[in-house]
């Protein structure tokens, strides 16, 4: 029995090309590896890949439902809100002035949603293989992306049948998209590993996405608010960089809503701030998240 | 360092133990903590590199699987620190990320790369993977439909497929039928023979020492000893043997799983003996060894034509020989009331290790006692052809009697 012959091997390598990786102990504060994440980033496309295809399996009518899902709800929305409650839509049809809004707002609900639950559900594949884990979450939101985009064509079909008139402003649209993933991150961020800890979480999520949607003015027009609420509760209304987003979007498809303004400059940055934020606190936890399972 | 070379320094990894309890909040309102800790690994350290293949020994809760969690970055040391030149590849994921809906064509490119193979090595080495894992047509079926064989195949066969500088092997990933399991030791092998640093846990003891290079011993967290493996894996059965009950050479039966008619006989030991009938600890191989089979007699007794038999097993219960009294000599027709079957081997054809034994009694119609595990005996190193030289441990436990010499023709 001997003990370790220590650092016999202290050679000065020959292949320089090959770090050496330290494995040390959580740290305080990990900034985001951005080299590391792209050396990974097929692991993100076949998560991704992963996630949309197997939705679809042993369906009948398969990738339909991409389409499907959000078509029901544009229509409900229209029957009973835009006929019954007869809530205003600033000229424009219901069904396309909501559909504008939905399927931005949707992206967002669903990144939240998913990111959020991310390091649970990947659980089985964390605790056995090493990639950087910041990935899962962003897997997510670009998997809400992916649906996003087959809705997006239905979109463009109905603008089709309107007769709504294509502007460049449509080009603005995949800014407000960016700021909608990068919310719906900034959020699972810090809910993720909130997650991880309690499960009571989700169930919080489902109520936060809920209280924001009716804070949001996707299903019934800004304009709702002009003139009987405060100065200052419509500015921070307007804050909201979910508002950026589906007043954008409908600005840059179907010309109302509200153009891009400073605040929306400011939420923006506001929100690109919290992601970085985020991204800290998601990586601090994510070191000791597997031994919580 | 060069490329594949490991340095685990003063490592350490605490977990906590204690039930997570719903309704925490209130605890937590009151300042409690609910946990309390525990050291998985404490203090390790060791260096291996150079293509070096290194043994990870000890029973189970040694720490084992954490170390090679902490290698391959799944979790953080609580202390101490791993530093590795290049990439690690682990055989301990098989089959991770596998999804049910996806065929198993769609799963080989989607574990191979959360394992962290390039895409265009999977695509170029998918047919060599289907063939390796003999699933055959069965490829572009939805994995929910494959046998649970089939799925540890299609794992297994990606994994072995990854060419890390660092590899990190468990023995108990050959799984599968015999002949897949075969295959696999014969790919784990090829791994370790690949010049690369591997890291093999293993709990095959004979092949630990014939595979690897150093073992390294983990008890409890804490490093027992490192070295050439032959003798690591020697220290830590004599320890082994020093822990187990069986030192004073007496497996009492009573407790353990038994059958049989029970008709007028019942097995109550086995003692070890030596050749002039002392009850001993162990064997040696070589040496002339006794068997001693004790059994009770009850007022009825045992139908007429009694044989006894007792079986040996290896390591994973593999059988190496039978002794059987009804192939030496005539059925037993009368037995006293207490008493001993006693079988006397001249010298034990057994290579060193930990073996157990088997044991049945027959009448000529019926099984009247048997206890299929009748306890663990050790066989230490010794000579058995004369000439001070064993065959290498992996190739089979026992020695057989035979002559070598050339001729001409």
């Amino acid at each position: 029995m001997t003990q370790s012959g220590g650092s016999g091997h202290d050679v000065v390598s020959a292949g320089p090309a090959v770090p050496v990786d330290v494995i040390a102990p959580p740290a305080r504060v990990t900034f985001p590896d951005l080299a590391e994440l792209w050396r990974h980033r097929s692991v993100l496309w076949v998560l991704v890949w992963r996630n949309v295809t197997r939705r679809y399996r042993q369906t009948l009518l398969g990738p339909l439902w991409f389409v499907i899902n959000p078509l029901m709800r544009m229509v409900i929305f229209s029957v009973v809100l835009g006929n019954l409650a007869g809530l205003p839509s600033d000229g424009v049809p219901y069904p396309l002035f909501t559909y504008t809004a939905l399927l931005p707002w949707e992206l967002f609900a669903m990144g939240v949603d998913r990111s959020t639950t991310c390091l649970v559900s990947y659980h089985h594949i964390i605790s056995k293989v090493y990639f950087p884990r910041l990935i899962l979450p962003a897997a997510e939101v670009v998997t809400a992306l992916v649906d996003f985009s087959l809705s997006f064509g239905i979109l463009l079909l109905m603008m089709l049948v309107y007769g709504v008139d294509f502007t460049p402003r449509i080009f603005v649209l995949p800014a407000f998209l960016g700021l909608a993933m990068a919310a719906a991150l900034a959020v699972g961020f810090f809910l993720g590993p909130l997650q991880a800890h309690y499960r009571d979480t989700s169930n919080f999520v489902k109520y936060l996405v809920q209280f924001w949607f009716y804070g949001t003015p996707v299903a019934y027009s800004a304009t709702l608010l002009q003139g009987r609420v405060p100065e200052w509760v419509q500015t921070l209304y307007q804050a909201n960089p979910m508002n950026a987003v589906v007043e954008g979007s409908r600005w840059a498809l179907i010309g109302t809503g509200r153009p891009p303004d400073v605040l929306m400059l400011w939420s923006a940055l506001a929100t690109v701030v919290v992601l970085f934020l985020g991204s800290l606190v998601f990586l601090r936890t994510e070191q000791s998240v597997v031994d919580l399972a | 360092m060069k490329p594949g070379n490991v340095r685990v320094s003063g490592l350490g990894k605490q977990f906590r133990r204690g039930a997570q309890k719903e309704g925490r909040l209130i605890e937590l309102l009151r300042g409690k903590t609910p946990y309390e800790y525990f050291w998985a690994l404490k203090d390790i350290d060791f260096t291996v590199g150079d293509g070096e293949v290194l043994g990870v020994i000890g029973p189970n809760g040694a720490g084992k699987s954490t170390l090679l969690r902490i290698i391959s970055r799944i979790t953080r040391p609580t202390e101490g620190t791993v530093e590795i030149r290049g990439r690690v590849g682990s055989l301990l994921s098989v089959g991770t990320g596998f999804h049910p809906e996806l065929t198993g064509q769609e799963n080989i490119l989607l574990n191979g790369t959360v394992l962290g193979i390039p895409r265009s090595v999977i695509r170029e080495q998918t047919e060599e993977i289907v063939e390796f894992a003999e699933i055959g047509e069965f490829i572009d079926t939805p994995l929910k439909y494959y046998s649970s064989g089939m799925r540890v195949r299609l794992g297994m066969s990606v994994a072995l497929h990854l060419r890390q500088e660092v590899m990190l092997v468990d023995e108990v990933l050959a799984v599968g039928d015999a002949s897949f399991r075969e295959k696999c030791l014969d790919a784990i092998s090829a791994v370790t023979q690949s010049g690369r640093t591997v890291l093999f846990v293993g709990h095959n003891l004979e092949m630990i020492s014939s595979t690897c290079d150093r073992a390294v011993w983990l008890h409890k967290g804490v490093m027992q000893a490192i070295g050439p493996a032959p003798e690591i894996v020697e220290a830590y059965q004599k320890k082994a043997l020093h822990s187990d009950q069986v030192q004073d050479g007496l497996l009492p039966l009573e407790g353990r799983p038994q059958h049989g008619t029970g008709e007028g006989l019942r097995l109550t030991h086995v003692r070890l003996l030596d050749e002039d009938g002392a009850q001993v600890p162990t064997f040696t191989t070589g040496q002339p060894v006794r068997f001693a089979v004790g059994f009770e007699r009850d007022e009825r007794g045992p139908p007429p034509a009694l044989s006894i038999g007792i079986t040996i097993y290896g390591h994973g219960r593999m059988a190496v020989a039978q002794c059987e009294s009804a192939c030496v000599t005539d059925p037993f027709d009368s037995i006293p009331d207490l008493g001993e079957f006693v079988c006397v081997m001249p010298r034990l054809p057994l290579l060193p290790g930990r073996y157990s034994l088997g044991l049945k009694c027959k009448s000529a119609e019926s099984v009247l006692h048997a206890v299929p595990n009748g306890g663990s005996f050790y066989v230490l190193d010794g000579d058995f052809y004369g000439r001070g030289v064993l065959p290498p441990p992996g190739g089979g436990n026992a020695l057989l009697e035979y002559e070598w010499s050339v001729v001409e023709r």
